[in-house]
């Protein structure tokens, strides 16, 4: 079975604007890619856990959460695309209710 | 161990996406940051009196580290005549990194030698309490596992590596090796042929999420046009900074993290990728390393014999070349599996070209592959 994808709906939940020509080219693309990886499909799996970590000796070691100066608000906010004072700055914008 | 000085005066190219304070941060053409800070793996090799250069820093060092995500320093490496080493996954930190595929990602190394990649390793590795992910174990000396030497060393010898076409250079020095006093010994590793696919799902999921930071707003690129709306401030500024194979990437594991697809795809390859881990586990019990060629041979991808078995040919080949890529077939496993892996020069295709003995290793291994890799460099290698 081949996998059917709708471009502009994944796009626009992936928050990506496209032309018209990327989502045709997307389109072919994608679809070669389903079909390639669906091979996978074939592998029984019966009984497998999923590997969800790059190694289990490796899997999420906790820390305290505790608040520490990082120091770098200047650095970070005279990199941004815009600021205002000791924020980032976005575009003005008034949607509908 | 204490690494002070270990490197004294000696340059070390830093490449991409790891941090180097207030040199350019270079994830991708668009994003013009400049680090704030040093990677962890930066901090070390300054505390062993390296001298730290980038990109922007032109001049050509023997010693180069970057982040490796499917394999691509031991491909590099092999491409230049060099030695390549891709650490086991939590060796080395990645506090500073930024995140390619998290789940595979580790900073990698192509060097002149082995007792080069040894040195660099030792002051590269261990544990970081910045990095969750980095593992909490001994560091090895790797200088003194260099002279463990080949004999009665337990080679494995995947089949599914050789079955087809194979450069001839690599199943000779595999020979040379068993001649200077290893042991060959035949090892299975049946589902590497779902290794491309796998990663190609696993890296596509991990890409869409790694990539949501850049949203416009904090750092990166904004769009100039005019918005109607949040969402349409993200979607302009992502779609004018991302450049095509990145908006294939997040589109792609958009839609295999979503419902439709995630038990399907996402899940199955969770699964898939646990085998392929097993695989080698269950390889290790016989084996102490193994050796097999870095690449596929040209002739594997284009012919039909082995393009069957290995891959399913895509719709249009050339289109999604970016995401598809059997070049890396020999050397995602790994990456996937979370192992160590080496490429070592062991001579020159008929066409002149540099051929690579990959060696892996098991999960933490590295004074293996780099004892196995050093034997053949000294010993083997004429």
């Amino acid at each position: 079975m081949n996998q059917t994808i709708n471009v502009a709906y994944v796009a626009d939940l992936a928050h990506i604007a496209l032309t018209p020509d990327e989502v045709v080219l997307l389109q072919g693309q994608l679809e070669g890619l389903l079909q390639y990886v669906g091979k996978i499909g074939e592998v029984d799996v019966s009984g497998v856990e999923p590997m969800v970590y790059g190694l289990a000796e490796a899997a999420s070691a906790f820390r305290e959460d505790t608040v520490e100066p990082s120091g770098l608000r200047e650095q970070m906010l005279a990199m941004a695309p815009a600021r205002h004072g000791n924020e980032f700055k976005l575009p003005k914008i008034v949607e509908d209710a | 161990m204490d690494i002070s000085g270990l490197l004294q005066g000696v340059p070390v190219k830093v490449l991409g996406q790891i941090n180097v304070k207030d040199k350019p941060c270079t994830y991708d053409s668009k994003t013009r940051c400049v680090s704030l800070f040093d990677a962890t793996v930066v901090a070390r090799l300054r505390q062993a009196g390296a001298s730290v250069v980038t990109e922007t820093t032109y001049n050509n060092p023997s010693l180069k580290i970057r982040c490796d995500t499917g394999g691509r320093v031991c491909r590099e490496a092999e491409a230049y005549g060099c030695v390549g080493l891709k650490p086991s996954y939590g060796r080395v930190s990645r506090y500073g990194v930024i995140p390619y595929a998290s789940s595979m990602d580790q900073v990698g190394m192509v060097v002149r030698t082995v007792g080069d990649a040894a040195d660099l390793l030792q002051v590269m590795a261990g544990h970081d309490p910045l990095d969750g992910t980095s593992a909490n174990l001994p560091v090895p000396d790797y200088r003194a596992a260099l002279q463990g030497g080949m004999k009665g060393l337990r080679i494995g010898f995947p089949k599914e590596y050789f079955e087809v076409d194979m450069g001839e250079e690599v199943r000779k020095a595999v020979e040379n090796c068993g001649k200077a006093g290893a042991e060959i010994v035949e090892v299975n590793l049946p589902h590497t042929e779902y290794a491309v696919a796998v990663y190609t799902i696993i890296l596509a999921a991990e890409r869409a999420t790694n990539l949501g930071r850049f949203d416009g707003v904090r750092y990166g690129h904004r769009t100039a046009e005019n918005v109607d709306s949040v969402a349409d401030l993200f979607a302009k500024s992502r779609g004018e900074g991302f450049d095509a194979e990145e908006k294939q990437s997040v589109i792609l594991g958009t839609y295999l993290l979503g419902k439709a697809c995630y038990e399907r795809y996402f899940v199955q390859a969770q699964k898939v990728r646990a085998l392929i881990r097993r695989d080698f586990e269950e390889a290790f019990k016989k084996c102490d390393v193994m050796m097999m060629p870095v690449r596929p041979t040209l002739a594997l991808c284009l012919t039909k014999r082995g393009g069957e078995r290995w891959m399913t040919p895509p719709v249009r080949p050339a289109a999604v070349r970016p995401c598809i890529n059997l070049e890396r077939a020999f050397t995602v496993p790994a990456s996937l599996a979370g192992i160590c892996g080496l490429s070592v020069p062991c001579g020159k295709t008929k066409g002149g070209q540099p051929v690579g003995l990959q060696i892996l290793g098991p999960a933490f291994g590295e004074e293996l592959i780099l004892r196995a890799a050093y034997a053949y460099e000294q010993e083997v290698r004429s």
